[in-house]
């Protein structure tokens, strides 16, 4: 059976394949932009039958943050990110190993949306979120 | 109000429990009209027939639920078994549990981009005995000796009431079969065991069910499994009705 810190180990291990991206495994108390911060998923215990070993649902968010405030080069930069392919693409990244280092079932990137001015200014950084939906038992 | 988590859900051969998310057992009666002239301006109705439906839910696995379904095409009759609130959360003899005999009626695949996949099968009550209500006598379990099983107070049976006996394989290693055996008795002891249904020897995966008429005031029943050959082992549930 998976745990939280598996799956986590194994978006960060995804992520860590994007040259240049400073990658950390949970919430930190400051960064170093670009960078990509998992932060804890929200679950869906019961998605089958059988408690201990029922299929989970784990919904990641991913955070890119590229750049202190609002700069035309940052929006750019995390265009690269979002795009769906290239060698900078997160969904790209991450879906090349739906399993996670074997520890998932199936995953899947299923949105990205750029922070909006309030998160912006309340994490000082220019990026956009993405929502990373994984099952695992 | 139980809250439902654990359902275990046996299909054939097939142990559904870990790929399934919903259920349904639906049993119904058919309303039959007979009123007459003399029923003075209201429908008068008797039951009719009874049918059953049952729904399964579940995940797509390549190595369970797809040939699950898919290897019951073309009208095969599987036995579907249900143990909805398992003691605990781990199936023990005793619990209750639903059964049928029923027949594949639809498969379907519900395919929406970024969701999970799934297939799903609808089935139709196939045998007299519609929707059994009974306990388990087994859990599933991985044997590789002859086994005798927990007893299990089901009470007794009052003529015209069946038995029902009802089992599952889930697999077979090395050179095993199974034969597996219904027997009761009057005390707890079981000092003087009486062979109720013996079903004939199983070699593959699958179900197996029988059924026995005789009434008896016995109270206590179990289940022995009579494995043959000499490596291996045989993993098998089972359970019994009477109504």
């Amino acid at each position: 059976m998976a745990t939280i810190a598996q799956l986590r180990a194994g978006l960060v291990d995804r992520l860590s394949t994007i040259q240049g991206l400073q990658v950390y495994g949970a919430e930190p108390g400051s960064i170093t932009p670009p960078a990509a911060v998992v932060v804890t998923p929200s679950i869906t215990y019961h998605a089958s039958f059988n408690s201990d070993g029922a299929l989970k649902q784990y919904s990641f968010r991913v955070m890119v943050l590229v750049a202190q405030g609002l700069l035309d080069e940052a929006a750019y930069s995390l265009d690269e990110y979002a795009d769906p392919t290239g060698v900078l693409s997160v969904r790209a990244a991450i879906e090349d190993d739906p399993t996670l280092n074997g520890f998932a079932e199936s995953l899947i990137v299923t949105d990205f949306r750029p922070l909006n001015a309030e998160e912006v200014a309340s994490l000082q950084y220019w990026g956009g979120s993405f929502d990373v939906t994984v099952y695992a038992r | 109000m139980p809250v439902l988590k654990d359902c275990n859900i046996w299909f054939g051969g097939y142990d559904l429990t870990s790929v399934a998310n919903e259920l349904s057992i639906e049993t119904m009666y058919a309303d039959v009209d007979v009123t007459t002239f003399g029923s003075t301006g209201a429908h008068t109705r008797v039951g009719g027939l009874q049918d059953s439906n049952i729904s399964l839910m579940t995940f797509l696995d390549t190595s369970i639920s797809e040939p699950a379904f898919f290897g019951d095409r073309g009208g095969v009759v599987e036995l579907v078994t249900a143990v909805a609130f398992p003691t605990g959360g781990t199936v023990t003899a005793g619990d209750r549990c639903y059964a049928a005999r029923a027949m594949l009626k639809t498969i379907s695949d519900p395919m929406k981009v970024g969701d999970a996949a799934k297939i799903n099968a609808t089935l139709s009550g196939a045998q007299a005995e519609g929707v059994l209500q009974g306990m388990v006598l087994a859990p599933k379990a991985t044997i590789s000796a002859t086994t005798t099983g927990s007893i299990v107070t089901l009470g007794a049976q009052t003529a015209p009431q069946i038995a029902y006996f009802g089992v599952h394989v889930f697999s077979l290693t090395g050179d095993r079969t199974v034969t597996l055996k219904l027997q009761s008795a009057s005390g707890l002891a079981f000092g003087t065991a009486v062979d109720r249904v013996t079903l004939g020897t199983i070699s593959a995966a699958g179900s197996g069910f029988g059924t026995s008429s005789t009434a008896t005031g016995h109270q206590y029943w179990r289940v022995v499994a009579t494995l043959g050959g000499t490596t291996g082992s045989v993993s098998f549930a089972a359970f019994a009705s009477i109504q």
